[in-house]
């Protein structure tokens, strides 16, 4: 169990690129905190800085208070969970689970009772005796989970560690991680570019973006209250639409000239800021289809795409392309002319520096 | 886990076509093999043969009956042979000294170059050469090098204190310079095959053992030790079969001398069949030899194998 | 005092990273140096040895400034006692390459048949070309001696041609069927469907594509012939003799004529030099078979 703090921490590799720039964040005792963002973003090498595969070039890193920037590898009281499971190719299952208790040199008793009980807790005793050349995947990420289970750890750092699964074994395994997860209390780091699967398991989760910290907080923070256009692209599926407004008052705005009704909170923070240049966001879930009206926003359907219950619709607007998602029995026929509604209050406005603009509900 | 195709027969061929593109499959593979396969059965495979039936005869080159059947008398005259018996204890001798040594240095060299510091790589490069040139070559000039009189061993002998030393015509001494001179050409070789070994280690293995909490010597002997060892097994007989058929340097440096001591088995087989042309009793001896090969080669096979399985 | 660039990632295969991490480069830099120099000393011995005047040779203490003469090579190439070195040397280039192109030819051809076809034996086939890597000339030189003797050959360019050729095979084989290997065989199903023969596809798509190979086993193959000592000494006299059987004959001359022999020694160990730089990518995988990558 630990809290785990980056304090202005960053790394520049030697041939200059700069992995992470000046992150601050805490890592609460027993949550499991996800690492969201593409690839490069810098969340791998979080996570690696954290367990001494790399260094820090700047600002340090504490667990419960204690600096452990420093520390090789083999002091700090972490297990790490990697992508392509990072097994011991000469050992068998068994074996690889135990190598953590045989480094320090616990009696072989209490070794052969640690790991067949962690093998039992994974379902894995009748595999204890194969190599991981005659394991699949997921039998193969099991035995990586096993051996950092055995250890008892302080905290779990998990490098993408479903990536070269199969989609269904990558539900199953992460419903299990977080079982396990909650059930230890351990503090865990969960580094993943897939937001489904950030969603599903985090307790918090912090997105970043070439190497900075973008916002962090729990999956519908995110999704509610994204604090910049990088946010708001990337966190929801389908992602945001963002088309371009003019500036027609102190607090009023229009798309084309089409007038856009704005909730009150937002109207202030119109108010607030000279920017001209602002961008409106719309989830695809937040528009209504339906017949075109006037001095609205119309459109022309492009694409229909059914996907079961709903249905995603692709429309060519005046003002860019939107994309929507409505009830499958509601859907349009492509070529249609609709129009596009929404609700003031689901709108999401951002300036020329791509923040968002504070509405200034509940806390971000 | 998949298998990777890469033979035709898991080609789904068309049907009707399938007989005339089977009997052309069999043409091309019979066309392309054929020729090598002729080489080596009449090159190699007919003189094993022959070896065991010249084994079995008198043959003497030098006199003028015709050769005579003989059964194993050959082999029997070997088992009591007490130089026959010597020529296998030296180069028993031979080869445990040279490999052991050459493994030794070689494995711990792979280390010391097992590194991306600048130049190393070109210092590394430049070892390879002892192994490539012509070993008759390096016999002259260790030959010249271990000269009692002008040699450049003494030289450095005597600079460090000692007297002069006939290296090559001592007792024990010529066998160790023997050896001295097989481990300068061939541990080069052994330092470059641990060296690739070395480089081909996965990485994120040792990340995750140090994530475990090994420790540096528990890492050396439990991870990178173990992950070594078919290079380590395939090296060892790879060298241990080449010293066992080496012939150039006692050819140049000793010729079996000093009495026995340097007579390693292809020594004795050599002037036995070429000097003394007694080519049966030679032909025996090939084909105790041969048959010692054979075991080592079958292993190195297996160990060949085995590797293609381990990930 | 920075003795070369080391990186985060320099210390691979589990070595730790030592807070000091200077004196163990300077350390190594050290070994390396004197175990390359002591690699190149004798190298060295024999070409300065050959340009030395006979006195300098036969000096104690060993002379290390000297007037460098070319003497000895004049002596071996034209002059010496009637065996001039000329006509080994040429022996020597032709049974090489000949052999050599032999080898990479029929090689090619059987390593392309082991790595795409499939039939009755194959396995055991495979295994015994590479077990005759093994094969021990001193063995091999009683029946062979006979074998070449009674076919009227000793003497002869062809018989060492074909023994060299024997020899190399394994080795062409057991590499270039690795490398046929990883060809995609998506590539030669393209040419296939294309209406090609296997034969044709042999020759027009799988053999360009493994240049890298082919040129690392002829370079070797090569280089195994231009040694090898004890086939060409116990079947050839003069018509086909090579270097090696020239520098065998040292211990006749009494062990005199070092000079000379040293010379020979030069021209013997120079192609080697100037191969191996060009050879040094596939050379592992080249002389352990496979094994090692």
């Amino acid at each position: 169990m630990a809290r785990i703090e980056f304090k202005g921490v960053s790394k520049t590799y030697p041939d200059g690129t700069r992995a992470i720039v000046d992150l601050n964040l805490v890592v609460e005792d027993g949550e499991l905190l996800c690492l969201l963002g593409p690839s490069g973003c810098g969340k791998s090498s979080t996570i690696r800085v954290l367990a001494g595969l790399e260094t820090v070039s700047d600002g340090m890193i504490l667990a419960d208070n204690n600096r452990i920037d420093h520390l090789p590898p083999q002091a700090r009281d972490c297990a790490m969970i990697f992508e392509n499971y990072a097994l011991y190719p000469h050992l068998t299952a068994f074996e690889n689970i135990a190598m953590p208790l045989r480094a320090r040199r616990l009696p072989a008793s209490e070794i052969k009772a640690r790991v067949t009980k962690i093998a039992r807790i994974l379902r894995m005793e009748h595999l204890m005796g194969r190599r991981p050349s005659r394991l699949s995947g997921g039998e193969k990420q099991r035995v990586g989970i096993g051996r950092a289970l055995v250890r008892e750890p302080a905290m779990f750092l998990m490098d993408e560690p479903l990536g070269h699964l199969e989609a269904y074994l990558r539900v199953e395994l992460r419903a299990e991680i977080r079982k396990l997860q909650e059930r230890l209390g351990i503090t865990t780091i969960y580094v993943t570019h897939d937001q489904e699967e950030a969603a599903a398991i985090a307790d918090r989760i912090v997105v970043m973006s070439a190497g900075r910290l973008q916002q962090v907080g729990s999956f519908l923070d995110l999704f509610d209250r994204p604090v910049n256009r990088f946010v708001a692209e990337f966190v929801g599926e389908p992602p945001m639409v963002f088309l371009p407004v003019e500036r027609t008052n102190a607090d009023s705005i229009a798309v084309k000239g089409v007038r856009i009704p704005l909730s009150e909170p937002l109207r202030a923070a119109l108010r607030a800021t000279q920017d001209r240049e602002l961008i409106l966001g719309i989830r695809p879930n937040d528009f209504s289809l339906g017949p075109p009206v006037r001095d609205h926003l119309n459109g022309t359907v492009t694409l229909v795409q059914p996907q079961g219950d709903h249905a995603i619709v692709a429309v060519s607007t005046p003002a860019g392309p939107a994309t929507a998602i409505v009830p499958s029995d509601r859907r349009p026929a492509p070529g249609a002319t609709i129009g596009l509604t929404f609700a003031g209050e689901r709108l999401h406005l951002f300036d020329s520096a791509a923040r968002a603009l504070n509405k200034g509900e509940g806390g971000g | 886990m998949e298998a990777s195709r890469t033979d035709y027969f898991s080609l789904g061929e068309p049907k009707p076509d399938s007989m005339k593109l089977a009997v052309e499959r069999r043409r091309a593979t019979w066309l392309l093999i054929a020729p090598a396969f002729a080489v080596l059965l009449g090159l190699n495979l007919f003189p094993i043969v022959y070896a065991l039936y010249i084994s079995c005869h008198y043959w003497m080159l030098a006199r003028p009956q015709p050769p005579r059947f003989a059964g194993l008398s050959n082999y029997q005259e070997l088992f009591f042979d007490a130089r026959f018996r010597n020529s296998v204890l030296v180069s028993l001798k031979f080869i445990v000294l040279a490999v052991g040594i050459e493994m030794l240095l070689g494995f711990g060299l792979a280390f010391v170059f097992n590194t991306r510091l600048r130049g190393m790589a070109t210092l590394r490069k430049l070892t390879l050469l002892p192994s490539l040139v012509m070993p008759l070559v390096v016999g002259l000039v260790w030959f010249y090098m271990f000269n009692e009189n002008f040699g450049i061993v003494n030289w450095f002998w005597v600079m460090l204190g000692g007297t002069r030393v006939p290296f090559l015509t001592q007792g024990a001494l010529a066998l160790l310079s023997i050896v001295a001179t097989d481990v300068w050409q061939w541990t080069p070789f052994v330092m470059l095959v641990f060296f690739a070994a070395l480089q081909a280690l996965p990485e994120y293995v040792y990340e995750a053992a140090r994530i475990d909490g090994l420790s540096g010597s528990q890492i050396f002997f439990r991870v990178t030790l173990p992950l070594l060892r078919p290079a380590i097994l395939i090296v060892l007989i790879i060298r241990a079969v080449d010293a066992l058929r080496s012939l150039e340097l006692v050819f140049m440096m000793t010729k079996g001398g000093p009495a026995g001591d340097t007579e390693v088995l292809p020594w004795y087989l050599y002037t036995t069949g070429f000097m003394s042309l007694d080519l049966g009793y030679a032909a025996a001896m090939a084909v105790l030899m041969l048959a010692l090969v054979t075991i080592l080669s079958q292993l190195f096979v297996r160990l060949l194998e085995s590797r293609e399985v381990t990930p | 005092m920075t003795v070369g660039l080391v990186r985060n990632k320099d210390l691979k295969a589990g070595v730790r990273r030592s807070a000091a991490a200077w004196p163990i480069g300077t350390l190594r830099y050290l070994v390396a140096a004197i175990f390359t120099g002591f690699c190149l000393f004798p190298l060295y011995v024999i070409l300065t040895t050959a340009l030395k005047t006979e006195t300098a040779i036969f000096a104690w203490p060993p002379v290390w400034n000297f007037r460098p003469t070319l003497q000895s090579f004049y002596n071996a190439l034209f002059v010496f006692g009637g065996r001039s070195a000329i006509s080994y040397l040429i022996n020597s280039v032709i049974i090489s390459a000949v052999s050599t192109f032999l080898a990479v030819v029929l090689g090619a051809m059987a390593a392309y048949g082991f790595a795409r076809f499939s039939f009755a034996g194959k396995r055991h086939l495979a295994f015994w070309i590479l077990s005759t890597r093994f094969a021990p000339p001193v063995a091999f030189i009683v029946p062979i001696y006979l074998m070449v003797q009674k076919a009227g050959m000793l003497d002869s360019h062809i018989a060492l041609i074909l023994i060299y050729t024997a020899m190399n095979l394994s080795l062409v084989i057991w590499i270039l069927r690795g490398f046929f290997s990883e060809i995609p065989i998506e590539i030669e199903e393209a040419a296939l469907v294309d209406g090609y023969s296997r034969l044709q596809i042999f020759w027009r798509v799988a053999l360009p594509l493994v240049r890298p190979g082919i040129v690392s086993t002829a370079i070797l193959s090569a280089i195994f012939s231009w040694n090898e000592f004890l086939y060409a000494m116990v079947l050839t006299q003069s018509k086909a003799a090579t270097l090696p059987v020239y520098l065998a004959g040292f211990s006749n001359s009494m062990g005199l004529a070092w000079g000379e022999y040293m010379a020979v020694g030069t021209m013997a160990v120079l192609p080697i030099l100037v191969f191996t730089f060009a050879l040094q990518k596939h050379l592992v995988r080249g002389l352990t078979f496979g094994a090692v990558k």
